[in-house]
C-alpha cells in the first residue's frame, strides 16, 4: 500500500515538473523565438537495454528520433522472430547556447520466440516524406542462463525432476527463470506422467502471475496447491516457486503441451557495487518497501518451451480380454467383515483396488457368488495426490446374505493392468474366502424370510436420480370441493354467530332473576302478582259463583303485591295494609269500593253492578297497583 | 267444533307436510341430475385432455365453472393443466393458484404450482411477514366452519358453566375462546386483508407510472409473474402491486383475474 502511495505521488511530482518545463518552453519559444532555433540534422537511432537475451525474457529496445517530433511513419525491419509490443513515446527539447534540439524516443518490449543470433532492424522513418534508417542490432537469444544439465524432457533445461540441480551456470547474472517439464515424453495412452512448473528466482516478485498450458488430450489431476522452497545450487541460495500436475493422455499420436507463462514484476539493483547484505547503513533503502531503494521495477515475461509428447498406444500383445483399463502399478485385496455368519444376518464383502496411476478407471468383473444374494454398493474412489502423482484406491462394497447354510466360497477376484515400465499387461488377483454358513436361531427363521432381506437393501439404498419434471395428472373424480360458503351456508353462519351470544344473555338474565327471588318470598309474590291474577281471571265464570272467584282473585293479587293474606282482606283492613305502599288515593278509593261492591252484593245479595262491568272495573285497579307498586 | 277444527287442522298439517315432502323430493333429485350432469361434463373435459384435445378440454372446464359461481378446486385444477400443456403458462398458473385457494393442501395442486413458478422469468424477492395461508392451509369454508364451530362452542360451554357451574364447561369455554381467536386470524384475513390477485398472461406487459402508455415504463413483467390487485376501477387498466417497491398500472387485457 505504501509501495503503491510512494508511486502515484512520484508520478504526480513528475508530471508537474513536465507542465513546468513545458510552460518554459512555450516561454522561451514565445520571449526567445528570434534568437532561439531548432537545429541539428535528423537521425534516427536503435539501443536495446541488454543484450545478449534470454529465451522467453521481455527486453526493450528504444527507437531515437534526433531533431524532429513529428514522424510520419515508422517501421523496424526483420522484427518478425519477436513478439512485440509497444510501451509509449518521450519526447525531449535541449537548449545549448541558445540553439535547441529535439528528439523523440519510442519504447518497444520485445520477447523473442526461438533461440540464436539474430538482426533486428533498422528501422526506417519517415519523416517529411522523406527516408532515415538507423543501425541494425545483433542480437543473441539464449536458451536459458541455466541450461548446462539440460534434458530433453523439460522445457528449458534441467535434468529431471528428482536430479534437478536447478540454474547450475549462468551465462548471465540472473535473477530469475522459469522451466516446464514432463518426466516422460513417449508414455503410453494412460499412463501417468507429471508436469513440473517451476520459478526460480532472488529478486523480489511482485504481481506474479502464471499461466499453465490446458493440456488439450490429456486427463490431468492438480497434486496439490503450488509449493515455495528455497534451494542451494553451486552455493547460490534460490526462492522456488513449483506447480505439479499428473497427466494422462487420453489418445496416442503426438501432443504438442504450449509453453507456460510467467508475467510479474521484478525489482533490479542499480549497478552501484553495493550487495544486499552488505552491511551498509543503506540497506535498508535497498528493499522494494521503500520504492526500490537503489534498484528500479521491471515487468517481466518468460516462457517456457512448448513440449512435444508422443503418446504411444498400449500393445495388443498380450491383452488379456478381461483387460482393466488401468495403467500403472495395482494391486486388488478383499475381505469380508464377518467368515461365520446365521442365515438371514449379512455380510459385507470389500474388495480395494488401489496403487498409482489411473485408479479412478479401476472396475472389476461381474462374478455370482453362489449361495448368496448380492447386493452392491457405489465404489468408493479415495485419492492422494503429492508431486510424485495420483496414488489412491477404490473400494467396491457388497453386502452378501447366504442362501442356504454351510459351507460357501467367495471366489477370487483378478484384475489385469497395464504396467508401463516394463510396457507389458500383468494381472493379480485376491485369495478365494470361505464363509460359513450356520442354521439361523429357533424364533429367527421368520426374521430369515421377512427381516434379512430387507437389512441389506435399508442399508445400500441409493438416492433417487430425478431425470425430469412434469405436471401432476389431472383429477378424475369431482368432489365439487367448495373454498367459500354458498349463500344458505352464509345464513346459517351469520344465525349461527348472533344466535347464541343472543341466547346465553337471556339465560343470564333469567339466571340473576331467579337468583334475586331466591329466598325473598315477599318479592317472588309481587313478582308473580299479576300473572297469578290474569291465570286466576280465566277460570272466573259468568255463572253464581262469579262474585265468589273474582273477589278471592282480586284480593289474592292484592295480597301478593303487599305480602300478605288476601282472602282475608276486608275494606277496613285497606287503610292499614296499603298505607305503607305508595298507592294513589284514587286508586285506593276505588279498591275500596270494589270490595265493598264485591261483599254487598256477596252478603246483602244487592248487586250494584254487573259482572262484567267489575271484571273491567278490576283490571283498571290491577293495571293502576301496576303501574305505582314498580 | 273443536274437533272439526282439530281435523281440519290436521287435515291441513298432513297436506303441507306431502307438499313439503314433494318440494324436498324435487328439490333433492333436481340437485342430483344436476350432480350427474356435472359429473358427465367432468369426464367428458377430461376425455378431451386425454386424447390431446386441449383446447376442446378448456372450453369444457370454462363452461363447467360458469355453470355454478362457486369456486371448484378440482376444476381449476385440471383447467390449469389443459392451460399448461396448451403452452398458455400465465393462465395455467392462475388456475392453479385457484385451485390452491380451495385445496390447500393437496400435494399435487402444490406440486403443479411450484412446477410453473420455477418456469416463469420474473422473480419476485418479497413476501409477507406472516403468511396466513401459510400457518393455516385451510380454505375458506373450512375456515369459517371451524371459526363459527368453536364459536358455538364457546358459547355453549359459557352457559353451560352459568347454569351449572361445572369447571369442566369452565376449560370447555375457555378451550373453544382460544380457538375462536386463533381461527379469527385467517378469517378476517380472507374477509378483510386479502387482496385479489392476477397473473400476467402474456409473453411480456409492461406496467406504468399512471393510467395509459404515455406515462412513464417502471419496468416489464413476463408471462407468469403474479400480482396483487389494488385498483380495478379505471376501464381497461388496472392497479397492481408485485412487492412494495413495484407498482404500477397495467392493462387489464394483459392479465387474467
Amino acid at each position: 500500500m505504501k509501495k503503491i502511495g510512494k508511486e502515484l505521488k512520484s508520478g504526480t511530482s513528475k508530471a508537474s515538473i513536465l507542465k513546468s518545463f513545458s510552460i518554459l518552453w512555450v516561454f522561451l519559444i514565445f520571449f526567445l523565438g528570434t534568437k532561439t532555433s531548432l537545429v541539428g540534422a535528423i537521425e534516427v537511432g536503435l539501443t536495446v537495454d541488454e543484450n545478449p537475451i534470454s529465451l522467453g525474457e521481455e527486453f526493450s529496445i528504444q527507437i531515437r528520433v534526433d531533431g524532429s517530433q513529428s514522424i510520419d511513419s515508422l517501421r523496424i525491419e526483420n522484427a518478425d522472430k519477436f513478439s512485440l509490443s509497444n510501451r509509449g513515446t518521450s519526447t525531449s527539447v535541449q537548449i545549448i547556447n541558445g540553439k535547441a534540439s529535439t528528439s523523440k524516443t519510442i519504447n518497444y518490449s520485445l520477447y523473442s520466440k526461438k533461440e540464436g543470433s539474430f538482426t533486428v532492424g533498422p528501422v526506417v522513418a519517415v519523416i517529411d516524406g522523406k527516408e532515415y534508417k538507423s543501425d541494425v542490432l545483433n542480437l543473441e537469444v539464449l536458451a536459458d542462463g541455466a541450461s548446462v544439465n539440460s534434458n530433453p524432457n523439460q522445457g528449458k533445461g534441467s535434468s529431471s525432476v528428482d536430479d534437478h540441480k536447478g540454474p547450475a551456470k549462468e551465462k548471465r547474472d540472473k535473477n530469475f527463470l522459469i522451466e516446464g517439464f514432463v518426466n516422460k515424453k513417449d508414455p503410453f495412452v494412460g499412463e501417468q506422467i507429471i508436469y513440473t512448473f517451476r520459478l526460480y528466482y532472488r529478486v523480489e516478485i511482485s504481481n506474479p502471475k502464471i499461466s499453465l498450458p490446458k493440456f488439450k488430450d490429456f486427463w490431468k489431476e492438480e497434486l496439490g496447491e503450488g509449493r515455495s522452497y528455497r534451494k542451494v545450487v553451486k552455493g547460490k541460495e534460490w526462492k522456488v516457486y513449483e506447480v505439479n500436475y499428473a497427466l494422462f493422455p487420453t489418445k496416442p499420436g503426438k501432443v504438442t503441451v504450449p509453453g507456460s507463462t510467467f508475467l510479474g514484476d521484478i525489482y533490479i539493483r542499480d549497478g552501484s557495487g553495493r550487495g544486499r547484505g552488505s552491511g551498509s547503513l543503506f540497506d535498508m533503502f535497498d528493499d522494494p518497501f521503500f520504492g526500490g531503494g537503489f534498484g528500479r521495477r521491471k515487468r517481466v515475461s518468460l516462457r517456457t518451451k512448448d513440449l512435444e509428447i508422443e503418446a504411444k498406444p498400449l500393445p495388443q500383445e498380450g491383452k488379456p480380454k478381461n483387460f482393466s483399463g488401468l495403467i500403472g502399478d495395482f494391486k486388488v485385496i478383499s475381505r469380508v467383515d464377518k467368515d461365520s455368519l446365521r442365515q438371514g444376518e449379512s455380510t459385507t464383502l470389500t474388495l480395494t483396488v488401489q496403487g498409482s496411476g489411473n485408479v479412478f478407471d479401476a472396475k472389476l468383473d461381474e462374478k455370482e457368488i453362489t449361495g448368496f444374494k448380492i447386493y452392491k454398493d457405489k465404489p468408493v474412489l479415495k485419492i492422494q495426490r503429492s508431486k510424485k502423482g495420483v496414488f489412491g484406491k477404490r473400494v467396491f462394497k457388497m453386502a452378501l446374505v447366504p442362501q442356504d447354510i454351510g459351507e460357501k466360497q467367495i471366489p477370487a477376484f483378478n484384475l489385469s493392468y497395464f504396467d508401463p515400465l516394463s510396457g507389458v499387461y500383468k494381472a493379480t488377483s485376491t485369495r478365494p474366502i470361505m464363509v460359513k454358513i450356520l442354521k439361523a436361531e429357533s424364533g429367527d427363521e421368520e426374521k430369515v424370510n421377512l427381516v434379512s432381506p430387507g437389512l441389506p437393501q435399508t442399508k445400500l439404498k441409493k438416492k433417487i436420480k430425478v431425470e425430469g419434471k412434469d405436471l401432476m395428472p389431472i383429477k378424475r373424480k369431482v368432489e365439487k370441493t367448495l373454498g367459500s360458503l354458498s349463500l344458505n351456508e352464509k345464513s346459517i353462519f351469520w344465525v349461527l354467530f348472533f344466535m347464541p351470544p343472543l341466547l346465553f344473555v337471556a339465560c343470564f338474565i333469567w339466571q340473576k332473576k331467579k337468583e334475586r327471588l331466591k329466598g325473598n318470598d315477599a318479592l317472588r309474590r309481587q313478582e308473580q302478582a299479576l300473572k297469578k291474577f290474569n291465570k286466576g281471571l280465566k277460570s272466573v265464570g259468568e255463572g253464581n259463583n262469579f262474585l265468589t272467584q273474582a273477589s278471592s282473585v282480586f284480593k289474592d293479587y292484592i295480597g301478593d303485591k303487599v305480602n300478605v293474606d288476601g282472602k282475608a282482606l276486608t275494606p277496613l283492613d285497606l287503610d292499614r295494609v296499603l298505607s305503607p305502599h305508595q298507592l294513589g288515593p284514587e286508586t285506593l278509593k276505588e279498591i275500596k269500593n270494589l270490595l265493598q261492591d264485591f261483599e254487598s252484593a256477596q252478603y246483602g245479595g244487592q248487586a250494584k253492578k254487573g259482572p262484567r262491568e267489575m271484571m273491567t272495573k278490576m283490571k283498571n285497579i290491577v293495571k293502576s297497583m301496576e303501574k305505582e307498586l314498580r | 267444533m273443536n274437533r272439526l277444527m282439530m281435523n281440519n287442522k290436521g287435515r291441513i298439517t298432513f297436506t303441507s307436510v306431502i307438499f313439503s315432502f314433494f318440494i324436498l323430493f324435487s328439490v333433492i333429485s333436481e340437485s342430483h341430475g344436476e350432480a350427474r350432469k356435472v359429473r358427465g361434463d367432468f369426464l367428458k373435459a377430461n376425455k378431451f385432455y386425454y386424447e390431446g384435445r386441449y383446447s376442446d378440454a378448456i372450453k369444457e372446464y370454462k363452461s363447467l365453472l360458469e355453470s355454478d359461481e362457486r369456486i371448484w378446486g378440482e376444476v381449476h385444477f385440471n383447467l390449469g393443466n389443459a392451460y399448461f400443456r396448451a403452452g398458455e403458462l400465465g393462465k395455467a398458473l392462475f388456475h392453479f393458484k385457484k385451485s390452491s385457494e380451495v385445496l390447500p393442501r393437496d400435494g399435487d395442486v402444490k406440486y403443479n404450482l411450484e412446477y410453473l413458478r420455477s418456469k416463469t422469468k420474473d422473480k419476485v424477492e418479497s413476501k409477507p411477514f406472516l403468511d396466513p395461508r401459510g400457518l393455516f392451509p385451510l380454505n375458506k369454508k373450512e375456515t369459517a366452519t371451524l371459526l363459527i364451530g368453536f364459536w358455538v362452542l364457546f358459547w355453549v360451554g359459557s352457559l353451560l358453566q352459568l347454569l351449572f357451574k361445572y369447571e369442566s364447561f369452565k376449560w370447555v369455554r375457555n378451550l373453544s375462546f382460544f380457538f375462536v381467536l386463533l381461527f379469527a386470524i385467517p378469517f378476517l384475513n380472507n374477509a378483510f386483508w386479502e387482496r385479489d390477485f392476477g397473473v400476467v398472461k402474456v409473453s411480456k406487459a409492461s406496467v406504468f407510472s399512471g393510467i395509459g402508455k404515455d406515462n412513464v415504463k417502471l419496468f416489464v413483467l413476463h408471462e407468469g409473474a403474479e400480482v396483487n390487485l389494488q385498483d380495478q376501477s379505471e376501464k381497461g387498466w388496472v392497479r397492481i402491486e408485485v412487492d412494495k417497491n413495484k407498482k404500477g398500472w397495467m392493462r387489464k387485457q394483459d392479465l387474467i383475474f
